[in-house]
């Protein structure tokens, strides 16, 4: 039973984990909590089921979707964030404020006021694995989004340690005067981080759209789980990230349970503040030390 | 001078003794709705179908030459904002009635307020059973309570499916609290107790911890206290575990939608009603809903098939009406009261059944069920109620 339990929770985990991500991709350069994070996603996964309502596969749909939510983050970050980046950091949290209401009248105005349904990307009975521990069932979805968080972390891991991009996305994160005054550009760089983490929001979205079905609110709780998961792994860490949505989808898993299933969300709110109370930089997060 | 005088006198009391909201060309009404926010899929549904049958009325005269102006406050299912804009409407709009509030949380929170205050209440999108039990003078409920649901959703169960293992799934708020409750009461009168409870967090998107939970209990029948989305979600996780019992569930998911989205897992479930099916065998169901459809796309011309939360709108409107036909001419909140009072297993358009009475504020007490069948809702039962 508790072997089935955190092998279900690794799965449910992979979503937090990604969402996670794409969070701290923009927070860790950008310094930007993005509030809009999952109402863009949501946008995107509309724009996803236009185009299979269109009659092309989801696959596709996805495809085209991913350089299409990149661009999205772009435009949102050049031209309603950067402008006023001079400002503050608050001003700033209320323009993404302001994109996430904006995007949830705009997609009742243009789709309507129906759930839209979304097809899996791989169709197919579940895998089931029947033993002594139990019964566990494998949807193909759920392997596949395993897969992907496999396969991005290890890319993220490659762009970092082995390549220019890395090296900026370090350097612009640990001081962005300093890293200018060696020519790195730091717009350049949250233009590329706002690309990759919208692009990461509209993949989760997609991807759990068969589950969650498409509405305004179909990111809200991925959105909220995405936010705990950061916080507990380390708001300024990738590793943190996925190490705190799959440790967050286990102890969710357990909590449920073990303890009671009403109090899993209650759960996630305190372990944020707890972690934030213990230890505020996370789980796999380092604390900056600063000179007086 | 005189004449004057008298004349300005005459107004004074013509507006000191006039009913709030009510005009010699108009009825001023209001609603409170989610039109914006993440709920706005449900309020915009339910307006879009009051304002159908509201602009059908006054394309038609109105109700003895008077208009009916409908006021929609978005509160967007939030009950701390429903109060401020209830209040809004009473005091300062000075509507004459609050018609089809939207969310059982809202409807509790101005529930009393408008009764201290003796503005009529009438239909409420929420199936609480605090909002007519115990009755209250000046609210009107009219969809099926979750306690009666529960209780025939149980009886159902028992003496029609002959099943005895039955295990609840039920959302860990107020409609599922109230469900589970009714179940466990009815359950207690045939000597049983559910075989699993499994309280949930509607907005989770996988229950596959939880269907481990049922699979191993093995229940010959499962009640899902849900709304569409997870509803659906559950019924595809039970069934992808080998989960192959009958499954029942509420008024709520009575939507195609949940065919659109379920597709085949939907099929077999049974599901309440309340709304007359127009189904092939019921020729006088067809004939109402054709003449509902007729009236809503007269206001909405390009919708083919209006949701089910534009129905509950439209039933809302059409009961109101029927209520301040019978009031007559001279309309007065108490005259209301007294009108819907006295509707006795009334039947409109889509209304059917309904009945108030002094000290009777249920005005739903009999359901039907329905089961998915090859893509559609077949209706699989007569209207049932607690008594027969």
């Amino acid at each position: 039973m508790v072997l089935n339990q955190i092998v279900l929770g690794l799965a449910t985990g992979s979503f937090y984990s990604l969402i996670a991500l794409g969070i701290v991709m923009i927070y860790k350069t950008t310094g930007v909590m993005n509030f809009a994070f999952g109402n863009m996603a949501m946008f995107m996964a509309y724009v996803a089921f236009t185009f299979t309502a269109m009659g092309l596969g989801p696959a596709v749909a996805l495809i085209i979707v991913l350089p299409l939510a990149a661009l999205f983050g772009y435009a949102v970050e050049r031209f309603t964030l950067r402008p006023i980046r001079h400002l503050s950091h608050a001003s700033m949290l209320i323009v993404t404020l302001g994109i996430l209401m904006i995007l949830e009248g705009l997609v009742t105005q243009i789709w309507g006021t129906r759930y839209k349904n979304f097809p899996e990307l791989i169709k197919g009975k579940p895998f089931v694995f029947s033993g002594k521990a139990g019964i566990v069932v494998f949807r193909r979805q759920d392997v596949l989004v395993f897969l992907i968080l496999i396969c991005i972390s290890v890319l993220i891991y490659l762009l970092i340690k082995h390549t220019k991009l890395g090296i900026a996305i370090k350097a612009v994160s640990e001081n962005e005067k300093a890293a200018q005054l060696m020519g790195i550009s730091p717009g350049k760089v949250f233009s590329w981080m706002w690309m990759f983490g919208t692009a990461l929001g509209a993949l989760v979205a997609v991807l759990s759209a068969p589950k969650t079905y498409i509405s305004p609110v179909m990111m809200v709780f991925y959105q909220i789980e995405g936010f705990t998961a950061a916080v507990l792994g380390g708001f300024e860490s990738f590793a943190g990230a996925i190490v705190g949505g799959l440790a967050l989808g286990v102890i969710e898993n357990l909590v449920g349970t073990y303890i009671s299933n009403e109090l899993k969300s209650t759960f996630s709110l305190i372990l944020i503040i707890v972690v934030l109370l213990i230890r505020p930089q996370g789980l796999l997060g380092s604390r900056k030390i600063r000179r007086v | 001078m005189k004449k004057i005088f008298v004349i300005a006198i005459l107004i004074v009391a013509l507006f000191a003794f006039s009913e709030n909201g009510v005009y010699p060309d108009k009825i001023v009404v209001g609603s409170f709705q989610a039109l914006s926010g993440p709920y706005a899929v449900i309020g915009q549904e339910m307006t879009k179908g009051m304002k159908a049958y509201f602009n059908w009325i006054n394309n038609n005269g109105g109700i003895y030459k008077r208009q009916i102006e409908l006021v929609v406050a978005d509160d967007q299912l939030n009950p701390s904002k429903t109060v401020i804009e209830v209040k809004r409407l009473v005091e300062e709009d000075q509507v004459f009635a609050i018609v089809g509030g939207l969310g059982t949380y809202g409807c509790l929170a101005v529930m009393d307020y408008l009764n201290d205050n003796g503005v009529p209440f009438v239909y409420q999108g929420s199936g609480s059973s605090l909002l007519a039990i115990p009755p209250k003078k000046y609210v009107f409920p009219v969809q099926p309570d979750y306690t009666l649901e529960g209780q025939l959703i149980t009886k159902f169960s028992v003496e029609t499916l002959g099943k005895s293992k039955i295990a609840v799934l039920y959302m860990s708020n107020d409609v599922g609290k109230e469900g589970l409750q009714a179940v466990k009461t009815k359950l207690a009168d045939y000597g049983m107790k559910p075989a699993l409870e499994i309280p949930y967090n509607p907005a989770e998107t996988d229950y596959s911890s939880l269907a481990v939970r049922v699979l191993g209990v093995n229940p010959d029948l499962t009640v899902i206290y849900g709304f569409v989305t997870d509803t659906v979600r559950w019924i595809k996780t039970l069934r992808d575990y080998g989960v192959e019992c009958d499954i029942v569930t509420i008024y709520p998911n009575a939507d195609p939608v949940i065919i659109t989205l379920a597709g085949d897992y939907a099929e077999g479930i049974y599901i309440t009603g309340w709304v007359p099916l127009p189904t092939e065998d019921r020729p006088d169901f067809v004939r109402d809903y054709q003449r509902f459809l007729g009236i809503y796309q007269e206001s909405y011309p390009d919708e083919q098939v209006p949701s089910s939360y534009a129905v509950a709108g439209f039933i809302a409107a059409e009961v109101f009406v029927e209520g301040l036909v019978r009031a007559g001419p001279n309309l007065t909140r108490e005259a209301l009261v007294k009108s819907l009072e006295s509707f006795d297993h009334w039947n409109g358009i889509l209304s059917k059944d309904i009945s108030w009475g002094p000290n009777q504020r249920r005005g739903k007490s009999s359901m039907y069920f329905l089961q998915v069948q090859n893509g559609l809702f077949v209706p699989v039962t007569n209207l049932l109620t607690l008594e027969k």
